[in-house]
């Protein structure tokens, strides 16, 4: 056990590394490279001490000063490795990017770092009002690194798309927890449960109609079905380094908080459990469908994260709330960002100035002039289509045998032929890297280091991760 | 029983205004219609009795942010001619509210729900600035204190998107 | 029910009814002689003013706005504090200043960033 001040160490860490950022970004005298550097090392300190910390049942940490509005358990633990290592691959890949694309400033990794710390709050709130401010801080960041490039027309568009349809779900956050408080009486989760358990989910109308808005609010922020539609232009928009982050450290983060919330009480998950189960399966044929029709491949990726939110909806809707542990929705968010960060970094440094290289056909016989990256991009889409003996594989093998004794056989079978259809457009990419003359030598993708060892990094995190075993 | 139909007319107020801030075609006209609004609310919070909201409503929405939003339309410039045609916008109103009805109703039936005035959380001094001030500051210390972290976001936002940028080393 | 807080309502519809009602009624009652020299703007001697009152402002102003916005929301969580300092004791001192020594740093940055000067 550790005590509760090394327990919020990781988040005092990046706090005070992004307001070091800030205040470096002032004085002007480093360079972005210097600053990237920066940056990992603060996400780094923070993932070791994240990783030092060991916790037997939830703590409350400084119960009496916050009231317990922070709660830590394992699960939040582990979300938050997952969100700092996003940060750490970011920051690296980033520090490639920037080297062909000229619009950064020491601020872009503050604002990684912000974003950061928004999101390990959000993993560890167990109370509506703080929710909300840790994702508007975690949204807000990220709305301002989506906006970065400010020459950029599909830039703008993509942050005014994101920033107006992200404002409607905080809007329907807030909307749900003045509900949930009138029902209740209360916005932290744990009085919420008991009310629940006391009086009833449904005899509650106030409570049921709150619990829905913050769901909806949740749904938007992972981009499951009804609220899909803003996740293409917004990571086609987005910078590579900063489209990798929104998909896999947002995700977890909103994922975690997600499942704290669906698991206050029994009845609760189980009242919404059968829509969710539609969600997921019309989530994961809508990101199919969609992926099937792309040429550019920042597009495909955006529509393949609307798949991947439907396996994890199916991972939470066999989750159990009498002894949660979320194993398996964090073993596949941390599956999922490794293979996505991967083909981030190496669109990072493959890409090209500006961005040129965009489509499928702009990658065709890659294999045969840049043979590592070719084979760390297959291994990375062989993981998120979950071919064995990938990470991914594994991941999906979780989820799919959770769903099969809690009794959704269903989803199951859905899941997998969901799984089968993706091989489609992951398949496509892959046979244009291998099976086409070279059209170009990328040479300018040559004299770059950090991005191509954080590729590196990460084929080897999908292999090892596939071969660490957790209890469903 | 005054206080009532006070409350009534603000209420009118604000929807009215609401609905001139969707419904008006230039935006300066719309932001207008929006001061309404948040004026009445500030109204429903002093029949509520919250002091402080009703001072940070007029001071903060009324005054700071309300001036922040002519700005922006200021920076825009928007001429008659700048406006969209909006054609059939009224088709769209109607289409808009057959689709919101259903959350409408849901929305009702959860306030018909709720525990009414007889229900008494309101104690001596309820929204009193002090009495507020030793709750935020001893129950509400997390939030409060992740809201520096939220102003410094939206700095450090408001300087790289709009302020001058610094050199690229 | 705060007797105050309702007549302070009642002065709100005042400012939202009486205020315009006047206005408008001054439009009407009042005399009114059009001309193009008594509508002219006149400042000082100086003849003409330039453009109109919806001219385009520079995106500077609007940086000083939203950073306005942002440290008169930090002075306003201030109100409650001091009026509640005696029951609040150290501990609510000390996490007004952790409180304001983040919101420092910011100052500290756009300080030294140069955004308020004026160039």
């Amino acid at each position: 056990m550790t005590n509760d001040f090394m327990l919020l160490m990781p988040l005092i860490i990046t706090g005070v590394g992004a307001i070091a950022l800030m205040l470096i970004a002032a004085y002007d005298k480093v360079t972005i490279e210097q600053a990237s550097m920066a940056s990992m090392g603060v996400f780094g300190l923070a993932f070791l001490v994240q990783l030092s910390n060991t916790i037997g049942t939830a703590v409350v940490p400084y119960d009496t000063v916050f009231n317990g509005m922070l709660v830590i358990s394992n699960f939040t633990k582990v979300a938050g490795l997952i969100i700092l290592a996003c940060g750490f691959f970011t920051s690296m890949s980033a520090h490639s990017y920037f080297k062909q694309n000229n619009f950064c400033t020491t601020e872009f990794y503050s604002l990684v770092a912000f974003s950061a710390c928004g999101m390990l709050l959000l993993t560890m709130s167990q109370e509506l009002i703080s929710v909300f401010i840790s994702l508007e801080i975690m949204s807000l960041a990220i709305y301002i690194l989506v906006g970065y490039d400010r020459q950029n027309k599909r830039a703008a568009e993509a942050v005014m798309k994101y920033l107006m349809l992200g404002a409607f779900a905080g809007a329907f956050l807030t909307m749900g927890t003045a509900l949930v408080y009138g029902g209740v009486g209360s916005t932290k989760f744990a009085l919420i449960g008991q009310a629940v358990a006391a009086n009833g989910f449904f005899t509650n109308p106030a409570l049921v109609c709150g619990a829905f808005f913050i769901l909806v609010a949740f749904l938007f922020k992972v981009a499951a079905f009804p609220f899909h539609a803003w996740v293409i232009d917004v990571y086609d928009g987005a910078a590579a380094p900063v489209t990798g982050y929104m998909a896999t450290g947002l995700k977890t983060a909103v994922f975690a908080v997600f499942a704290n919330f669906l698991v206050v009480d029994e009845t609760m998950r189980a009242g919404w459990v059968n829509y969710l189960f539609y969600l997921s399966i019309l989530t994961m044929f809508v990101g199919n469908l969609i992926a099937i029709g792309q040429t550019s491949l920042k597009r495909m990726l955006a529509a393949s994260g609307i798949v991947h939110t439907g396996y994890l909806l199916i991972a939470l809707v066999a989750v159990s709330s009498e002894h949660f542990s979320g194993s398996v929705i964090l073993y596949y968010l941390g599956a999922y960002s490794v293979g996505t960060l991967g083909i981030f970094a190496a669109l990072s440094y493959l890409g090209g100035a500006n961005e040129k290289r965009q489509t499928f056909d702009d990658f065709k016989g890659l294999a045969r002039v840049r043979p590592y990256s070719a084979a760390a991009i297959a291994i990375f889409l062989l993981s998120m289509a979950g071919i064995p003996p990938t990470a991914g594989f594994m991941g999906k093998l979780y989820i799919i045998t959770s769903a099969i004794s809690a009794g959704q056989v269903a989803l199951a079978v859905f899941g997998i032929i969901s799984s089968i259809l993706s091989m489609w457009y992951y398949l496509r990419l892959i046979i244009n890297m291998y099976f086409h003359e070279a059209v170009e030598g990328f040479e300018d993708t040559a004299d770059f280091k950090f991005a191509p060892a954080c590729t590196f990094i990460l084929v080897v995190c999908v292999f090892a991760i596939s071969l660490y075993p957790i209890a469903v | 029983m005054f206080a009532d139909g006070l409350f009534i007319l603000f209420t009118v107020f604000a929807v009215v205004g609401a609905a001139g801030l969707v419904l008006f075609k230039h935006p300066m006209n719309g932001a207008m219609s929006f001061v309404v609004t948040l004026i009445a609310l500030a109204g429903l919070y002093a029949l509520l009795n919250a002091k402080l909201i009703f001072a940070i409503q007029l001071i903060v929405y009324a005054g700071a942010i309300m001036s922040l939003i002519i700005f922006i339309i200021m920076f825009l410039n928007i001429q008659e001619e700048d406006l969209p045609a909006e054609e059939g916008r009224f088709k769209y109103l109607i289409g808009g509210v057959i689709v919101v009805a259903p959350v409408g109703m849901l929305l009702t039936k959860a306030v018909n729900s709720l525990p009414g005035s007889e229900a008494t959380i309101a104690g001596a001094g309820f929204g009193g600035v002090k009495e507020v001030g030793v709750k935020l500051f001893t129950e509400w210390l997390l939030p409060f204190e992740i809201v520096s972290i939220l102003l410094l976001v939206s700095l450090v936002g408001a300087v790289v998107l709009a302020g001058k940028r610094g050199t690229n080393k | 029910m705060a007797t105050e807080l309702v007549l302070s309502a009642i002065a709100l519809i005042g400012i939202a009814v009486i205020v315009p009602l006047i206005m408008s009624l001054a439009k009407f009652l009042g005399p009114s002689a059009g001309g193009e020299i008594k509508n002219d703007p006149y400042e000082s001697g100086i003849k003409r003013m330039i453009g109109f009152a919806d001219q385009k402002f520079s995106v500077k102003f609007y940086l000083l706005a939203i950073l306005f916005l942002l440290f008169d929301i930090e002075a306003v969580f201030m109100y409650p504090w001091a009026v509640s300092i005696r029951e609040l004791g150290w501990f609510g001192f000390t996490e007004m200043v952790v409180f304001m020594v983040l919101l420092l740093t910011g100052l500290i940055y756009i300080l030294k960033k140069g955004v308020l000067n004026w160039r």
